[in-house]
Order: C-alpha cells, then sequence, then structure tokens
C-alpha cells in the first residue's frame, strides 16, 4: 500500500510538472502575442509620423 | 506572422483527461500478478516512449522539408519537436529505472533495448546542444537538420532490439497482438491520448513561441 501511494505522488508530481511547463509556455506566448502588437503599433505610429517631432505624415517611411 | 493559440481551455480539457488517467492506473486496472504494484509504472512509460519516437520522426521530417525547402517554419518545427522529444525522453530513462530496480534489481544495465534509447537520448541532446552553440542561422539549421535525420535512424534500433536480440526488456505487443488484459488494454489507450494531447499542445506553443520570438526580434530591427 505505501508504495501504491508513493508511485501516486511520484506519477502526480510528474503530470503537475507537466501541466505546469505547458501553462508556462501558453502564458509566454501570450506575452510575446502583446508584445508583437504593441511593437506593430509603435511602427505604424513611426510610419504615420510622431505628432511631437513634427506633422502627420512626416514620419519613416513605410516598408523599410 | 506567427498565430498564437490560445490552449488555456484545452489545457483545463487536458486536465481533466490527466485525472481520468490517475484514477485509471490507481484505482481502475487490476494490479499485474508477478510485478505487482510497480508494474503500473507501465502506463507512464509506455506512452511516454511512444511520444518521444512520435517527436523524433518530426524532427526527421521537419529536417527533410527543411533540407528541401530552406524554410524557418520547419527549421522551428524540427527545434520544437527536438526540446520535447528530449524532455519526454528522459521521463522514460528515469520511469525506466524506478521500474527495473525491483524488477531487475539494479536502476540500469547494459541490455540492447536501455543502450540504444540511451543512444537516442544522446543524440537528440546533443542536436539541441548544436542548435546551441553551432555559428549563422542557416549553417546551424542546416547541420541540425542532418543531425535530426541520422539520428532518427536509432528508432527502428530500440524498436526491434528487444525483439531481434533478446534483451531483458519485456515486449507487449507481438505479431499475435498485445499480452494484456483488456482493462490493462484501455487503461494503456486513456493514457496514450492524453500523453498525446500534451505533447501537441506542447508542440504548437513551443513551436508559436519560436516563431514569434523571430518576429519579435525583426520588428525591433525596424524600429529605431
Amino acid at each position: 500500500m505505501r508504495n501504491l501511494t508513493l508511485l501516486f505522488f511520484a506519477y502526480l508530481i510528474i503530470w503537475i510538472g507537466l501541466f505546469a511547463y505547458l501553462l508556462f509556455l501558453i502564458q509566454r506566448g501570450l506575452v510575446l502575442s502583446r508584445e508583437i502588437a504593441a511593437l506593430k503599433e509603435a511602427l505604424s505610429a513611426g510610419n504615420r509620423g510622431d505628432p511631437r517631432e513634427g506633422k502627420p505624415g512626416e514620419g519613416r517611411p513605410s516598408g523599410r | 506572422m506567427a498565430k498564437a493559440f490560445d490552449d488555456r481551455a484545452v489545457a483545463w480539457v487536458l486536465f481533466v483527461a490527466m485525472a481520468a488517467s490517475l484514477y485509471l492506473v490507481f484505482l481502475y486496472v487490476p494490479t499485474e500478478r508477478e510485478m505487482g504494484i510497480i508494474q503500473r509504472i507501465f502506463y507512464f512509460h509506455v506512452p511516454l516512449a511512444w511520444i518521444s519516437f512520435l517527436a523524433f520522426l518530426l524532427v526527421c521530417v521537419a529536417g527533410v522539408q527543411y533540407l528541401r525547402q530552406r524554410s524557418r517554419w520547419w527549421d522551428a518545427l524540427g527545434t520544437s519537436a527536438a526540446e520535447i522529444g528530449v524532455l519526454f525522453s528522459t521521463l522514460v530513462l528515469i520511469t525506466g529505472s524506478i521500474w527495473a530496480k525491483p524488477i531487475w534489481g539494479t536502476w540500469w544495465t547494459w541490455e540492447p533495448r536501455l543502450v540504444t534509447f540511451l543512444i537516442l537520448w544522446f543524440i537528440y541532446v546533443g542536436y539541441l546542444l548544436l542548435r546551441a552553440a553551432a555559428g549563422d542561422d542557416e549553417r546551424r539549421a542546416r547541420l541540425a537538420a542532418v543531425v535530426g535525420i541520422v539520428g532518427f535512424l536509432d528508432v527502428p534500433l530500440v524498436f526491434f532490439s528487444a525483439r531481434l536480440l533478446r534483451g531483458l526488456s519485456p515486449v507487449v505487443f507481438t505479431r499475435q497482438g498485445a499480452g494484456l488484459a483488456p482493462p490493462m488494454l484501455w487503461t494503456l489507450l486513456v493514457s496514450l491520448a492524453t500523453f498525446t494531447l500534451l505533447f501537441v499542445l506542447l508542440l504548437r506553443q513551443r513551436l508559436f513561441l519560436e516563431l514569434a520570438k523571430d518576429e519579435v526580434e525583426a520588428l525591433k530591427e525596424l524600429i529605431p
């Protein structure tokens, strides 16, 4: 009975570890998605021109 | 653009499958007569080994496709599958040793299947080290593809070693069928399905991360 309990907890620990790894990857993926969206936003704002630096449309040309 | 997979809902499906698998392994399936309780490790060890082979098959296919098309997507798939394959095969070696101690009286023995599997593990650990060490992206991807393809040649050796070389490892599936009682077979199949789902989810997420990192770097270069 003691061996069965030990084996059960060994199983459980490995499953929890693998599941935590999956959740970590999902979380990291969502963070990177947000980072990509923010970078694209910054890039398109740069292409439109930053109003603090000049008139709209005077930013860097797109398609660089 | 790399497409994000929000797998949080599917992850909970996996969680339920894991719980079902634990129930079957510890409460449903009968204890094997000769080996006793330790035999239950089989429902964990065998699916892990099969999924490792599947992962290494993917590394091989991705390597072939990379050499044909020189596409970053295939290279990223190879890396992702190799990482998960090494993780799973490490667990195979650990669970195998835990099983071997009470059954064979030793944690390790130089038996054909164990040796060929250990070689397989070293090959793909080497693959990951190569990826971390080799020079520019193109050269690294090319070398990794070749190692991934050549390394896969060891998988049939692992599979057939126990059948042809008469080692100590038990052979469950033979031409006569599975030497398992129906409850044991069902438990094994549910465990295999659970691990397959885990593998698919891990691979999708890992592949997305690999491609997303490239995209972040490319975007950062565009922004002054």
